[in-house]
């Protein structure tokens, strides 16, 4: 789906530009249409390198320039009709294509298991989820993370974030990310991880959530160098599913208080 | 007099097929090879790790795109070589056999076993040739003046714009939000920086943002109006993506002219865009909303009507501190849409309005800065631009390889089709 709407998107764009600069197009809408054209192929670019949900972003623009070719059918008759209706049953394609797979998410948000959510509910549970349930996408224990990274720091106090899948205990817990980069996803070149770890050597963060998974590739690969600092700084406190969470060393003084997930 | 050139949609659909197929055969001959490099700046991804080069999809996305140039230039040129010689009616069945040439050689050519073989470039040749021996090929398409009539009345667009909202909000809303996984990366990393102003940290001054201040303040706004939880989070992140949808819906109204438009575009959007998976911590929809609105908007007004200009330019300004790619991409499209009017025949332009637009952008840029950044509004906006993360994004940071086309593969109708070729 994703390699299709990649190709219709760049080439009808490609072909839209170009039927307003050499083509019989309405003058008054040439230049709508090579602006448009532009920044479709324009917003393309992150699709590209990253071709997943990114892509969707060029739709819009795409959608719009066919509803400018489509305009043919009721400005014009015969064979423009014609060639009309052929591009525009090439773009629909894949939204039919594909309806059954992309109209499940939809059904689903009408699905029955959202109103029955107070049943559910725990007071126990972080305030700051606001009645939304403690399901992590990396299956570890939500509740049991927050109150840990609770009890081990205070308040103000800056959490190293190396655990991608997981920033969302930060923000339950009350606590920031270290600064400058308080997400580690958009830690990306060689200074910028010196960068971090200057700052962990100038804060020194009493907690680190780590975890081996990065977004694309381990964690441990990809930054290697933060993930060394923190082995031998700190030590492991809680591990729950993919989740390990870290006590800086000159403040620990038991032993891993348990394991779970 | 010679004839004049008239360029009509069936020159132009040949220029791109011809353009497009050509680089698909030359794709296939594999002929051009590319090194696995490592990505500047220490920078690590999944491509290079794997021996992926992925140099490779941006080479042939480029050459694709222009190769469609190209063809349809050559096309031009050669028509109006070629329109200044012809006077006999040739036979017909030269436009036929270039279409059946055309389609077996596209149809080949996205074979990865057939797209090599002599066949697909003979009839490769036989498309881009058969056409030119056709008397017809030569006459004067239609051409009409506008077809954009200015019919559209306020109350209309503004029934319209309800509607719109109405089947977005109908679309988007998600009954089970609260049972929803949480997403420690998208909705995760925006709540982090949520916690950071909460500390006092705005992004840009006290740490680096992954998008512009004003998509993170829009959720803190929202979060201290209603409540900081994940629970408002969502629903904030739910609003904006019915509202980026409905702007988008209401688009199709103000340009498109006829209900099957509207009706397939609306279609599109719902099925093809970020609103239908269920996913928080993104917005999508109003990213790719606001700069396409600045652009039809800045194109309306780009006769002189002021108010437009100015309402387009603080769009603009908005656009870019709410997302800064999708706000320079907006900026290149008006930019060309001023010298499409400025170098084409019979487009209304206005110099002054381009320059009040870039104004307007350039003072609601700095307001906005001031507004959140105070004195140190200067620096802070270039930590933004040159810290911007979608540099080392583009550089190579997180990068995926480009899927393959499955769907074509899988069916494997060019074998059916071409079981006597040979290899």
């Amino acid at each position: 789906m994703i390699t299709r709407d990649i190709w219709l998107i760049g080439l009808t764009s490609t072909g839209m530009i170009m039927w307003s600069l050499f083509g019989s197009s309405s003058p008054e809408r040439r230049s709508l249409v090579i602006g448009v054209g532009i920044y479709s192929v324009l917003i393309l670019v992150p699709g590209l390198a990253r071709p997943l949900i990114q892509v969707t972003g060029a739709v819009p623009a795409s959608a719009l320039l066919l509803s400018i070719w489509l305009d043919n059918i009721q400005v014009r008759g015969g064979k423009y009709r014609l060639y009309s209706i052929f591009l525009g049953a090439i773009l629909l394609f894949p939204a039919l294509f594909d309806f059954a797979t992309i109209i499940k998410p939809t059904i689903d948000k009408y699905s029955p298991c959202g109103w029955n959510w107070k049943s559910r509910w725990d007071p126990a549970w972080p305030q700051r989820l606001g009645g939304v349930l403690p399901i992590s996408i990396a299956q570890a224990d939500v509740v049991l993370a927050v109150r840990t990274v609770e009890s081990i720091s205070k308040k103000g106090d800056y959490i190293y974030v190396g655990a991608p899948w997981h920033m969302h205990v930060c923000f339950l817990a009350d606590r920031h990310g270290l600064p400058p980069y308080p997400t580690n996803s958009i830690v990306a070149t060689s200074s910028q991880r010196a960068e971090v770890l200057a700052s962990l050597a100038k804060y020194r963060p009493s907690v680190a959530l780590m975890s081996e998974e990065g977004i694309d590739i381990p964690y441990n690969v990809e930054h290697k160098e933060e993930a060394e600092y923190i082995r031998a700084n700190y030590s492991l406190y809680l591990k729950t599913g993919s989740l390990m969470i870290y006590k800086r060393k000159e403040i620990f003084t038991s032993k891993v208080k348990g394991t779970r997930g | 007099m010679g004839k004049e050139v008239r360029f009509g949609a069936r020159h132009l659909l040949y220029g791109l097929w011809g353009g497009w197929t050509g680089v698909l055969l030359v794709a296939r001959l594999e002929i051009i090879h590319f090194a696995v490099k490592a990505p500047p700046y220490g920078i690590l991804n999944y491509c290079y790790l794997n021996g992926y080069p992925k140099q490779r999809d941006y080479f042939w996305f480029g050459a694709m795109i222009v190769g469609g140039f190209l063809g349809v230039l050559i096309t031009r040129l050669v028509l109006s070589f070629l329109i200044k010689r012809t006077r006999v009616q040739r036979s017909r069945i030269f436009a036929l056999a270039g279409i059946v040439s055309a389609l077996m050689a596209s149809l080949f050519g996205l074979s990865s076993i057939y797209g090599r073989s002599s066949i697909t470039l003979m009839l490769y040749m036989g498309g881009v040739l058969f056409p030119w021996l056709d008397g017809r090929w030569y006459r004067e398409p239609k051409s009409i003046e506008n077809d954009f009539p200015d019919k559209r009345g306020f109350r209309g667009i503004l029934c319209w714009v309800v509607v719109c909202v109405l089947i977005s909000a109908l679309w988007a809303f998600d009954a089970a939000f609260r049972c929803r996984k949480l997403d420690g990366i998208h909705e995760g990393s925006q709540l982090l920086y949520v916690q950071g102003i909460l500390d006092g940290i705005l992004p840009g001054v006290g740490c680096k943002a992954e998008y512009g201040p004003l998509s993170i303040l829009g959720l803190y706004g929202w979060m201290k109006l209603f409540g900081i939880s994940v629970c408002f989070g969502r629903l904030y992140f739910l609003v904006m993506q019915a509202l980026g949808t409905a702007i988008h819906l209401a688009l199709f109204r103000v340009i498109g002219l006829n209900w099957i438009a509207t009706t397939i575009c609306t279609l599109l959007i719902l099925t093809h865009s970020s609103i239908t998976g269920v996913q928080y911590g993104i917005v999508t929809a109003m990213r790719t909303a606001m700069p396409l609105l600045a652009i039809v908007i800045y194109w309306r007004g780009r006769g002189g009507n002021r108010k437009l200009i100015i309402l387009s330019g603080l769009l603009q300004s908005i656009s870019l501190m709410f997302s800064p790619e999708y706000g320079m991409a907006s900026m290149a499209a008006i930019s060309a849409i001023f010298l499409r009017g400025l170098y084409g025949k019979r487009d209304h332009v206005n110099r002054m309005s381009f320059i009040m637009w870039v104004a307007v952008s350039v003072i609601g840029i700095a307001l906005i800065s001031l507004a959140i950044y105070g004195k140190s509004a200067f620096g802070s906006l270039v930590s933004i631009i040159l810290g911007s993360y979608g540099l080392p994004r583009l550089l190579g940071h997180l990068v995926l390889p480009f899927p393959e086309f499955k769907w074509w593969t899988k069916w494997e109708l060019a074998r059916l089709f071409t079981s006597g070729v040979t290899r």
